[in-house]
Parts: structure tokens; C-alpha cells; sequence
């Protein structure tokens, strides 16, 4: 358990609250038992316990897995139990909802309001309390891992009523996915870290080396992950890893027909282990590869590249999970509190499972106590009228700007600007830029606009411009974290701070806090506020991993 | 290097809500790169419909790597179209070429009703699992996990029913618009039919009997006539004294589907797809062509 308390510190790059961290790692212990009491089919080995596998950024083989789908089969797992819920009546459950506002009345959080997707129908629900799961803003980037509906609406909704957004800037860049392979691309696919417990990264030695992977001798080719960071290798963790590719690329050496990927070789797995190992492991990846790109990875190597996976920032929460708006809670990815700047494989699902069964359930009665009897604000009040008639009038008005350019293509060219100044490497002057460009992208947005159909039934166009819009301020309030954050740290890389070894510097006496902002009517003026990290039992040292 | 797919004929089933009786439209796409997947085709033609004033093509689409099981196509007939074992977002272009016609529909089934164009309620699937797809026990403190070690090919087992991603595809393709399948996966022990780890491994009653979740199970979809509205049925559903259709008597146009026709729409055989020996001509020769 310290193990991974350390490890999952350091993972973070320190910039993680050691409490919430060390909390995690307790509760860890449980959460396996639990998933497994509930059904979830974990592998086993012939003796019939838990079978464990190692995971990017461990040197231990810890990891309990369900083939390559563990997040899948633990999801599946959960819903289910969820379903049991439902069925037994203690949870309604509101399909095809999306939250478009929160509401406070006297500071606190009263409720939420709603639209219906099929009806478009604007609805108000009151609560003594509100919890959000509601994942993280990677698609921000409008090409990333993330599903295509996840979207930042409903924290950034929350963020406008008050809660504090922590860290925007941390945005995981995951090593394992498939390269773009063309302009209409609508997102990447991620590979499973795990491949890369038997494939080995490499790419040519010589800049533009156009000969196929197999014609290239080993003298000449460059396995950068085992030659930079011998003691993990090709297990470096998810910031290193994509940042070494990042520069493989940049540096002309990219394979595939863009030249925008690494390999990832399975050829000698397939030598020592053999061909039925290999596709036991990984043989559902394997297919799902061929299928999206139509080459064989049994043949050749994988072809892939980093891509937006995962964002440690998130709403700011305290040790009880509540944000800055009294009774409103965020858990999972959509909080910000337990990876730091950088986050460890299979982690978002240890968070997630902890935030849900073992934290919330224990910190939210002490919210809830001194309500006992207690009467709460309903749907009729004004507030709740109030942001109704808002969310209305603003959905309204996208049908009504009558421009000439859909969301997409908005996202599209956001995503873009976000990638290329606050992706993987950022820098002072690329930050400025975007800041300089977003606003005036989102002014042409709000003018230029074209949303067909109408409001009242299914209208997908619609609920896209709602998260487009959302997207937007958070993508200058990514840039403005990005740009006050003048370190290296995990997943936020500033070129102007490394070594000469091209490691990230971190500025232990000026950064060692959580920057969570405050909305003031607008994401370019939004007030940072600072958490300062206190470490008391792992001390601050030099994440390396040669 | 990728190549284009030039001149593609769509034929698409455009459906405003559950209560409009819904229509093929055709529309023609060029320069679709070979490796778009289907669904950014999709993506392409709703570009295009926008940048000509018109509305988009709804449909679900979620993860677009396979596994959350939100996409649902019936492509040329065959739910998740022609590739085996692939999901709609996993279909790639190359699998077409250009000058291809390709007739894409909404999951057919009773169970289903259209919320929009291509777009279904699958909210039966999850009554299912409500009705007893999970494991009964409350798990409050649960017990070390590796206190009952569990054969290694039992749980092989478990994962194998695990990996269903609940799409309805089954469903869909099924003549009968069952969900066998489904239910298979969420309610009956794979083999050995003993207690294990997998969620749809639960122990049997000590009697050997079956504990009813399966035939709670059976009885979830149909609830699904009864909860909506009469004027909200699909029309293909409401027949005329001939036991047709509204609007279906008369000829329908030699390239398309021949909805009268459509077992769905018998007063006798309410299934939710039809079968091969009842699609219309054009289909079959179509796909025939295709193998």
C-alpha cells in the first residue's frame, strides 16, 4: 500500500494532495473485493486466485485486470449493481438527460436543471445534495481517446456557479493510441497500456528511413524508451513515454504513411512467447487495430502515436469531495484531487471505484446530518425558474444565429488551436497566441453559428453547440493555467523549464500548490486562488525514472 | 497511402420522431477516404447537410472503439453491416468501393421504437438488466477476493458471457426481434453450470431450479407496447383494414424496401426483423453480389 501511496505521488509529479492520495491507496485494498463480490469476472490463474499484471509507470506487477477490457468489464459491473438499484426503486434513473445548469439558492447547491434530448424539454431537479460524475474535458481537444459525448458541460456549468476549476492545465497525454490517419478523423482510438509490457517502442535511427519495419536491421533502429530510461523501459510512465515519441516524430523519424506514429513491436514477444501467448494477451487489441487500419500487427509492428486521454485537472474538492459550492460534490475524473499532474495506469478506475464506494457514501452524510427535517428549496423556486428560462433562451439562441458553420467545425478548429499551443509541449509564446486566438474564434462562433432543425425534439447539432460553447471558455482557461504555471510538471510541459536533458524542471518553491480559479463572468479574467501542498511523509525529490 | 471512395449512393431512413411514418432518402457522397470509418462518412454527409441548410442524420454513437455498444446500424440488412464481429464504429471504408449503394436503417425491431431517424430506444435492454441481471447479494464488506479460488477455466467462462456490450444487434437481427442473446448473456451459467465469479454465473437455487430472473427477463420487453402512448407508435406498426400500413397500398418503388411486405407490419407475426427469405429482391442481390 505505501508502494503505491508513493508511487502514485510521484506519478503526480507531486502536485497531488498527499491526504487524498494516501486515502486512495487505503481504500485500493477494497476496492478488488468488492468488485469481485459484485461479479466482475477478473482473471484468474490455474490455482484459481487473482491473476496481476505490471502497468505503465509501476516497477511491480500489481494490477488485476479483466482481459483487455477492465474498465469496460468494472463499468459493466457497477451498472449493473446500479440497475439493481433501480429495479429495487431507491434510483431513478433519467436517460438521455444532459444537465445544462446548477442552482444555488443562499450559496448552496440546490438542485440541477436539465434537457431532455428526445424532447428538448427544460426540466428543474432539487436535492438536498448534487454529486457529479461527469468525466473529464479531454475532448477539449476535439481529437482525443475520450468518448465522442463527454464533454466538460456539466462541470464548467457548476464552475460558472461557483465551484472553483483546479489545475485545468494537467492534461494527460496517453502514449498507446493509433495515429490520425486522415483530415475528416472524428477521434483516436486508444491501444491498452498494456501492450506495452511485451512491445517494444522504436523507430529508425535515420530520418526519413522509408524502408517497412522488417527491412530495417536492428543496428538500425532506435528503442528510445529502453536507451533513456533503462530501469523502465518501454513501462516509462504516460507524460515520459509521449513526450519521447513526441520527439521521435518531430525529429523526421515518424513512421507510417504520415509519419506521425512510432512502432510498437511485438516481434519478439511473438519469438519468445509465442503467437497463442501473444493473442491470449492482447488478441482483442490486435483485432481491434487491424480492423481501424488494415494492417496486421502480428506482421508488422503497431503503428501509434500520443493522444488527449485523460485530464487530472478538474473541479476543486476538499478531502470530502465537496467543491467550493456548499453540497455540491464532484467525484472521479471530474474532480481534480488525486492525480496530480500526471496520472499512473489504471488509476482513473482505482479513483473513480474509491470516490464512489468508499469515500462519498461516508463524507456526504456530514453534509446531510444537520438537514434531518429540514425543509429544501423545490422546483418552484425562483432560482430554479430563473435558470430554466436561461438554458432555454440559450439554447434558443444557437438556432437563431442562422451563421454559416455547424459545431463540428468549431471544435474542430478549437481543438486544433489547443493541441498545437497547450497539447503536449507548451510555451509562453504559444500560449499567448491562443489566448489571443480563442477568444476571437469564439467570437466568430457566437456570430457565425448555423445549428439546423429546431429545439423540440432529437437535435444533436443542438446539444453539440451547448458543449462546443462550454469547450471554449474552458479552452482559454486551460491556456491561462497553462501560461501562470511557469514549471514542468507531468502531464504540463513548458519548454522554457527542462534540463539539459530535456526532462521537465519543476519550481518546487513557487508551484508546490493547486491553482483553482474562480469564475467572474468571463474565463479571461477568471482569479486563481492557491492551495498550497503540504508533504509530510514522502519528501519532494526529482521524479525520475532512468 | 490512402485512397477515395468516389460516387457512394446512401439510402438512409429518415424518421422525425415516432410519430411520423418515416421515409428512405438517397443522398450521394464523393471523396470519402478508404480509412474514415462508417460512422465519419456519416459525419461528412452531416456536414455537408448543414452547409446546405438542412438537418443532420441523427444517430447513436458514443466510444467509437467497439466496446460501449452505442452504435446501431442496420447496413445493406445485416445489423453492424458486413464485416463479422465488428461493431457499426468499427467499420471501416475500405470495406466498400466506390459506385456502391448502401441502405442504412435503424436497429428493426418491435422493441425498439424510433426516437429519430437512425436513432432507437434501447431502454428494454436495461429493463432486462434490472429485472435481474446482476448479482443479488448486498456486498457491503465484501469478503478478500481470493478467498474462493475459482478454476481458471470457469472464469475464462465468465469473461467470455462478460463481453457482451448489450449493442441489440442481436435483437435487431433477429427474425423474431428476440433477445435471446442478451438475455443469455445476462441470465444463464455459462458451463460448468456451477457458482463462480462472473456476474452471470449465479448460483442456482439449492431445489436445481431456476430462480425466475429469466423469465422476469422474458416478460421486460414487451412492457415496452404498453408504456407509450398510442400516437406515439411507430406507424409501421398501425395497419389498415387490409392489414397494411397508412399509406403502404400501393406500389412501392421498385429500389426500395417493400415495407408492406415487412413481417413487421403482420397483424400475426410482430417480429422486429425480417427474414432473408422475406427482404425484398434488390437486397439480396445486393449483398449476393457483395460475397
Amino acid at each position: 500500500m505505501h508502494r503505491l501511496f508513493y508511487d502514485t505521488i510521484k506519478g503526480g509529479d507531486f502536485r497531488a494532495r498527499e491526504g487524498n492520495v494516501h486515502r486512495l491507496a487505503q481504500v485500493s485494498l477494497n476496492i478488488i473485493d468488492q468488485m469481485v463480490a459484485q461479479g466482475v469476472p477478473f482473471a484468474r490463474e490455474y490455482g484459481g486466485l487473482l491473476d496481476t499484471r505490471s502497468f505503465g509507470g509501476s516497477q511491480l506487477q500489481r494490477t488485476f485486470y479483466a482481459r483487455g477490457q477492465t474498465g469496460q468489464q468494472l463499468l459493466l459491473g457497477a451498472y449493473q449493481q446500479l440497475a439493481r438499484q433501480i429495479g429495487l426503486g431507491t434510483v431513478k434513473l433519467w436517460n438521455r438527460v444532459e444537465l445544462v445548469d446548477v442552482v444555488t439558492v443562499d450559496g448552496h447547491c440546490a438542485g440541477i436543471v436539465t434537457r431532455d434530448l428526445v424532447t428538448g424539454e427544460v426540466r428543474s431537479h432539487a436535492a438536498h445534495a448534487t454529486v457529479m460524475c461527469t468525466g473529464g474535458y479531454g475532448n477539449a481537444f476535439f481529437l482525443s481517446t475520450n468518448a465522442m459525448n463527454c464533454n466538460v458541460t456539466a462541470a464548467w456549468r457548476a464552475h460558472r456557479k461557483g465551484a472553483y476549476f483546479a489545475n485545468p492545465c494537467y492534461t494527460q497525454i496517453h502514449p498507446t493510441c493509433i495515429p490520425q490517419a486522415d483530415d475528416t478523423q472524428s477521434k483516436l482510438t486508444l491501444m491498452s497500456e498494456s501492450l506495452r509490457n511485451d512491445g517494444r517502442v522504436w523507430v529508425p535511427v535515420n530520418a526519413g528511413d522509408e524502408r517497412p519495419a522488417a527491412q530495417i536491421p536492428e543496428a538500425e533502429r532506435d528503442y528510445y524508451l529502453e536507451r533513456l530510461y533503462p530501469s523502465f523501459g518501454n513501462l516509462a510512465p504516460r507524460d515520459i513515454s509521449s513526450r519521447a515519441a513526441k520527439r521521435a516524430v518531430d525529429s523526421g523519424r515518424g513512421v507510417g504513411p504520415l509519419k506521425n506514429g512510432v512502432n510498437l513491436d511485438f516481434a519478439d514477444a511473438i519469438g519468445r512467447l509465442g503467437q497463442d501467448v501473444v493473442k491470449e494477451r492482447y488478441g482483442n487489441l490486435f483485432d481491434m487495430y487491424e480492423r481501424i487500419t488494415g494492417e496486421n500487427p502480428y506482421d508488422e509492428p503497431m503503428r501509434i502515436y500520443p493522444a488527449s486521454h485523460y485530464t487530472m485537472g478538474g473541479l476543486w474538492v476538499d478531502y470530502e469531495l465537496m467543491t467550493t459550492v456548499p453540497g455540491l460534490y464532484a467525484a472521479g475524473e471530474a474532480n481534480f484531487s488525486d492525480h496530480g499532474a500526471n496520472r499512473l495506469g489504471a488509476s482513473a478506475l482505482m479513483q473513480g471505484l474509491a470516490d464512489g464506494y468508499f469515500v462519498l457514501p461516508y463524507t456526504i452524510g456530514n453534509y446531510l446530518a444537520p438537514m434531518l427535517n429540514k425543509p429544501i428549496p423545490g422546483t418552484d423556486h425562483p432560482e430554479f425558474q430563473a435558470a430554466e428560462q436561461a438554458a432555454r433562451q440559450r439554447f434558443q439562441g444557437f438556432l437563431d444565429i442562422r451563421g454559416t458553420r455547424s459545431p463540428d467545425y468549431f471544435h474542430r478548429e478549437l481543438g486544433k488551436i489547443i493541441w498545437d499551443y497547450c497539447g503536449m509541449e507548451r510555451t509562453e509564446q504559444g500560449l499567448q497566441k491562443a489566448l489571443s486566438e480563442l477568444p476571437a474564434l469564439y467570437d466568430e462562433f457566437k456570430k457565425d453559428l448555423r445549428v439546423t432543425g429546431d429545439g423540440a425534439g432529437v437535435n444533436q447539432t443542438l446539444e453539440k453547440a451547448g458543449r462546443v460553447e462550454d469547450f471554449f471558455e474552458l479552452g482559454m482557461l486551460m491556456c491561462r493555467d497553462a501560461l501562470e504555471r511557469n514549471e514542468s510538471c507531468g502531464g504540463h510541459f513548458r519548454a522554457e523549464y527542462q534540463d539539459e536533458e530535456g526532462e521537465a524542471q519543476r519550481d518546487d518553491e513557487h508551484f508546490a500548490h493547486v491553482a483553482a480559479w474562480e469564475f467572474t463572468g468571463d474565463p479571461m479574467h477568471a482569479v486563481r486562488h492557491k492551495e498550497e501542498l503540504e508533504f509530510e511523509t514522502i519528501h519532494l525529490a526529482k521524479r525520475s525514472y532512468k | 497511402m490512402s485512397h477515395h471512395l468516389e460516387n457512394l449512393t446512401l439510402k438512409i431512413w429518415r424518421q422525425n420522431g415516432q410519430a411520423d411514418a418515416g421515409h428512405f432518402e438517397s443522398y450521394r457522397i464523393d471523396s470519402i477516404s478508404d480509412e474514415a470509418s462508417f460512422l465519419e462518412m456519416l459525419d461528412v454527409l452531416n456536414e455537408k447537410l448543414i452547409g446546405e441548410g438542412l438537418e443532420a442524420i441523427s444517430f447513436d454513437h458514443d466510444c467509437r472503439e467497439g466496446i460501449c455498444g452505442t452504435c446501431s446500424l442496420m447496413i445493406d440488412g445485416q445489423a453492424h453491416g458486413p464485416q463479422r464481429g465488428t461493431a457499426t464504429c468499427q467499420l471501416h471504408m475500405r470495406k466498400f468501393k466506390s459506385n456502391d449503394t448502401i441502405v442504412i436503417e435503424p436497429w428493426r425491431a418491435t422493441a425498439f421504437p424510433i426516437l429519430k431517424d437512425l436513432m432507437v430506444d434501447r431502454a428494454p435492454l436495461d429493463r432486462i438488466v434490472e429485472a435481474g441481471g446482476f448479482i443479488t447479494a448486498a456486498t457491503g464488506g465484501a469478503p478478500d477476493a481470493n478467498i474462493i479460488p475459482i478454476p481458471k477455466p470457469v472464469a475464462d467462462a465468465a469473461m467470455d458471457a462478460a463481453e457482451c456490450i448489450g449493442c441489440g444487434a442481436c435483437v435487431a437481427a433477429c427474425p423474431n426481434g428476440a433477445a435471446n442473446l442478451f438475455t443469455g448473456r445476462k441470465g444463464e451459467p455459462p458451463q460448468p453450470a456451477a457458482a463462480g465469479p462472473g456476474r452471470t454465473l449465479e448460483p442456482r437455487r439449492g431445489d436445481g431450479g431456476d430462480d425466475g430472473r429469466v423469465l422476469r427477463f422474458v416478460h421486460q420487453p414487451r412492457r415496452v407496447r404498453g408504456s407509450l402512448p398510442e400516437e406515439h407508435q411507430p406507424r409501421l406498426h398501425r395497419l389498415d383494414a387490409q392489414g397494411l400500413p397508412p399509406g403502404q397500398g400501393e406500389e412501392p418503388q421498385a429500389d426500395q424496401p417493400d415495407l408492406a411486405r415487412d413481417p413487421r407490419s403482420s397483424p400475426i407475426n410482430r417480429c422486429g426483423a425480417a427474414p432473408r427469405s422475406m427482404r425484398s429482391d434488390w437486397l439480396l442481390q445486393r449483398r449476393d453480389a457483395a460475397e
